[in-house]
């Protein structure tokens, strides 16, 4: 799915509670604007926010106090239920730590997010998803997921995000757990695809050959944006 | 949405406890499904066999001890009682039939008892379905299941003997207490009964009289078989089966044969007193087998609520990947579900299966035949477990769906 519309944040806060209960703030960001089909780096020492800003943007979480605005969409107006459907149509996400199900084959995960609108995947759905698996160097997509190795699940976890062609791409760490040709072989995926949907790519990482390739990067630190590049 | 794939993986995922959960579920259904299938049967099994002994007169004893040996063929030395009354009963108008009922003998196991026609035929009701009735001493009629064929000779033991042999099997010590004078012949077999009579080997209650020595209780030889007998000492029997003509003469025959000497009684209210105290006892196994389901039950639903907690953040990652929270709810509802109800459909089976194998026991030593099937209780049983595990399961959903899945992916 394609859009021309980018991410605006503003003011946008999120606080969460201590273990004696006081409220602390882990993300602030006045504002924030990403043109539609950026490639925008989000770098920054680890527990600056980074995760928590991709979960703000993708709406997994809704900030205390601001806004979070894709296009027209106002992600905070949006009931639980809409919000699951619009992360579902426009989001691709890859998390740092996967998040694959163990149980469920490659290509059973890879096909996961279909069986959450449709009764069963059509034979081209399918298609897609033994090309991404093999554009992505998997063998066998009948392996069990619980069995592959880290570098294998995080490409899983990429064929997973880019099955539904997302028109917005957030990825939180894709290269930690890959060797450099995996890595190399991934970030090209990551960008050829979203070049050609035409897709916003926001990418939090600490690498920097993923960085150097992004037309923006925002450092991240203690919660707070800082411009770098 | 397709939540199957899901579930699978769920189920996959935490089988061990999903058996442990199923055969937990099974073994107390079972239980209550056991209880209320065995004691019907029983109860029906045991009513069936009394359909054939409106009243029974005997000496002045136990009643139960009367019933059993008489309707339940587990014999007993019963006193005896004077044969005149069977002449007596033949002349009463209150009376549409009435017959001895003489034990003491064994062929291989099977109990040999002494009769007349009018009892074998149950006054008319039954045809044999091989060969015909005994018309002469020294033939006999066989019950359904008795392992002999038409043709066949015997010579019957005294009755202490071969009480532990298997029916149908030669027995040792049966040979030592042969009446070896006495001989006979099978002339016919009597259709199913589906009760211990089907093991049960009839003959001229003449027979039996004249192989213990007393006579044939007829003043020649050679004569019709059955009453009157005009000897002029009849021989004693330990049971008398009468077939009142009206309802209202059965109690007035009752009435008249609870004194000089002798006791009668309806097997049907012997049973029915039976039947209070096994009901009494019925009440309470389902009462503790209700109380075991629940227990169980609360078990499982603490397990399964550990389980969701447990697994918290795999909803979460559904979420996060664009489920809804119907479709999180779906599939953990489905999963405990299908637990669930996997769990009472073993337990049907379970129950079911237990209550057959203890009913060929109780077949295999006594005749009865019992037929236990889950009736409307133990169904309804199964469908209060799969509804309350409904519910559960719909409480599971909510449970697992609550949240920002993002503090989840984060736990």
């Amino acid at each position: 799915m394609l859009t021309e519309e980018g991410v605006t944040l503003s003011g946008v806060s999120v606080q969460r509670r201590d273990s004696s209960g006081r409220l602390f703030t882990t993300l602030s960001i006045n504002e924030l604007s990403i043109p539609a089909g950026a490639r925008i780096g989000l770098a920054g020492p680890s527990g600056a926010g980074k995760s928590t800003l991709l979960d703000v943007m993708a709406g997994l979480l809704l900030p205390s106090t601001g806004t979070v605005t894709w296009g027209a969409t106002v992600l905070s107006d949006l009931r639980d239920r809409e919000r699951a459907v619009w992360r579902r149509t426009h989001v691709g996400q890859v998390f740092q730590d996967f998040l694959l199900i163990p149980e469920l084959s490659i290509l059973a995960n890879v096909l996961l997010p279909l069986s959450f609108s449709h009764l069963w995947s059509s034979g081209e759905q399918r298609q897609r998803a033994l090309d991404l698996i093999h554009d992505l160097g998997l063998k066998d997509a009948g392996r069990r997921a619980a069995v592959l190795s880290r570098g294998e699940q995080q490409r899983v976890a990429l064929a997973r995000a880019l099955i539904l062609r997302p028109s917005i791409l957030l990825a939180d760490e894709p290269t930690a757990s890959l060797d450099q040709a995996s890595a190399a072989l991934v970030t090209d995926l990551l960008f050829d695809v979203a070049g050609r949907q035409k897709a916003t790519l926001i990418i939090a990482s600490h690498d920097p050959a993923i960085l150097s390739r992004m037309d923006h990067v925002h450092h991240v630190v203690a919660g707070k944006l800082q411009e770098a590049s | 949405m397709n939540p199957l794939p899901m579930v699978w993986a769920d189920l996959r995922a935490m089988r061990w406890s999903a058996l442990f959960t199923v055969l937990l579920i099974g073994i107390a259904v079972a239980l209550g499904v056991a209880v209320g299938a065995q004691e019907r049967a029983m109860r029906q099994a045991s009513a069936r066999a009394s359909d054939d002994f409106p009243l029974v007169i005997g000496a002045p004893s136990s009643q139960a001890q009367l019933i059993l040996t008489s309707v339940y063929l587990q014999p007993e030395a019963l006193p005896l009682i004077n044969g005149n009354i069977l002449n007596r009963l033949a002349q009463d108008p209150r009376v549409a039939g009435a017959a001895p009922l003489a034990y003491g003998d064994i062929v291989r196991g099977y109990p040999v008892v002494g009769t007349t026609e009018n009892f074998v035929t149950r006054w008319g009701r039954l045809k044999p379905i091989e060969g015909r009735l005994f018309a002469e001493e020294n033939e006999a009629v066989i019950g359904y299941a008795v392992k002999l064929s038409i043709g066949d000779t015997l010579t019957p033991s005294h009755g202490v003997a071969g009480h532990a042999s298997v029916p149908g099997e030669v027995d040792e010590e049966e040979a030592v207490h042969r009446h070896e004078h006495t001989s006979l012949t099978v002339v016919g077999r009597l259709p199913q009964l589906n009760s211990p009579w089907d093991r049960a080997i009839l003959i001229p209650v003449e027979s039996v009289w004249e192989t213990h020595g007393l006579g044939n209780g007829h003043r020649f030889d050679g004569g019709a078989l059955g009453a009157p007998f005009d000897a002029e000492t009849i021989p004693g029997v330990p049971a008398i089966v009468v077939k009142p003509a009206q309802v209202f003469q059965a109690y007035q025959l009752r009435s008249a044969y609870r004194q000089n000497g002798t006791m009668a009684v309806f097997p049907a209210e012997v049973l029915v007193q039976l039947y209070q105290a096994m009901g009494n006892v019925k009440d309470w196994l389902v009462f503790a087998a209700a109380i075991n389901n629940l227990v169980v039950f609360l078990a499982i639903v603490l397990l399964l609520v550990t389980l969701v907690g447990l697994r918290r953040r795999r909803y979460a990652i559904l979420r996060a990947l664009g489920a809804t929270r119907s479709y999180v709810a779906l599939v953990v509802g489905l999963g405990a579900s299908i637990v669930m109800t996997t769990g009472c459909a073993l337990g049907l089976v379970l129950g079911w299966g237990g209550s057959l194998l203890l009913s060929k026991t109780i077949t295999a030593q006594t005749g009865l035949v019992m037929d236990p099937r889950p009736g409307l209780d133990e169904l309804g049983l199964v469908g209060l477990m799969i509804g309350l595990g409904t519910l559960c399961a719909l409480f599971l959903a909510v449970l697992a769906s609550r949240g920002e899945p993002s503090a989840a992916l984060r736990s």
